[in-house]
């Protein structure tokens, strides 16, 4: 039973120390009521110390993440939504699912991470040519400074007016990157609840059952 | 039991089994499970939530040598109860009409 609180406690390093040593205390009686010494009693009866400490620090990530909406700035919810994304990939990944609910959900995944890829790579490339594309302008405006004074004059000009659109639309940008961030990690923590806990809660009917 | 509880109505279920006396966390996870499917390691994310939100206390008493952690209902927790039960008792309703096939008309 030491042993396995042991692991389970190096799973938990991320929890502050309080936090920490109350699930662990938690366990302990838990498992010293339920009279369970041995280490694979221990595991039928909790899951493996990795299942026991990510369903732990899911919770923790999604409570987190919950609460931030409410009263919290874009920038640290961002933060908490993608730590909030990896800890529940992770507990779905160490939960037994079924083979179809597996293919569910890498392809939702899979096609997130696809469309922010593509997203992301559209806005970097449009920033990147616009950006060049007003450099050239100012560049050809002075190229030409000394001969053609006013056709010089409208290039620099007009590159400058792309910079200057293009500093206002940057937080825009900013915003919208936000915005998708909470979005799939909006959509990662249904299929968490759709899956791992429906899945946790068979389990605890069907152990409930052979306990009769 | 093939329905599946919603966490609203667990922590209803485990304030009324709190509003009788306090239990500590084994045997509370005993007691609930001979009602509701819940798994063992499910009750603790449960109890954290439901102290956080100062619904229920804690204190420890000791036991052969160790220390129990029992849990007790607050005077918030007791509203939340009731809160719980009047939003259970309109939805039960609801679903008993529905299923039995009365809400057609």
């Amino acid at each position: 039973m030491k042993n396995y609180l042991d692991k389970f406690a190096a799973y938990l390093i991320q929890l502050a120390d309080g936090e920490r040593d109350e699930v662990i205390e938690f366990y302990r009686e838990y498992l010293l009521d339920a009279g369970i010494q041995d280490y694979d009693d221990c595991v039928a009866e909790l899951g493996t110390p990795k299942q026991l400490a990510r369903k732990i620090l899911a919770d923790y990530s999604i409570r987190f993440n919950e609460n931030l909406t409410a009263d919290q700035g874009k920038r640290q919810k961002s933060r908490a939504g993608v730590r909030a994304i990896w800890w529940v990939v992770l507990a779905l990944l160490s939960t037994p699912i079924t083979i179809p609910a597996l293919i569910v959900i890498l392809a939702v995944l899979f096609a997130m991470a696809a469309v922010v890829f593509a997203i992301g790579v559209a806005l970097v490339a449009t920033i990147a040519a616009v950006t060049m594309l007003a450099f050239s302008a100012i560049t050809a405006g002075v190229g030409v400074f000394t001969q053609e004074i006013w056709v010089s004059i409208f290039y620099i000009g007009s590159g400058l007016a792309i910079i200057g659109v293009e500093l206002l639309i940057l937080p825009l940008v900013v915003w919208f990157i936000g915005v998708m961030i909470q979005g799939v990690s909006t959509v990662v923590q249904r299929l968490y609840h759709r899956f791992v806990k429906r899945n946790r809660a068979e389990r605890g009917g069907r152990h409930h059952e052979e306990n009769r | 039991m093939a329905i599946q509880i919603s966490s609203e109505l667990l922590d209803g279920c485990v304030l009324a089994l709190l509003s009788d006396e306090d239990y500590y966390g084994y045997a509370l996870t005993q007691r609930l499970q001979t009602t509701v499917a819940v798994s063992e390691s499910t009750l603790y994310p449960v109890l954290r939530r439901l102290k956080k939100n100062g619904w229920v206390t804690t204190y420890d008493q000791a036991f052969q040598g160790r220390n129990r952690r029992y849990y007790q209902l607050t005077a918030a927790g007791q509203q939340q109860l009731t809160v719980i039960q009047a939003d259970w008792q309109s939805y039960y309703q609801a679903i008993n009409q529905l299923l039995k096939g009365e809400a057609t008309s």
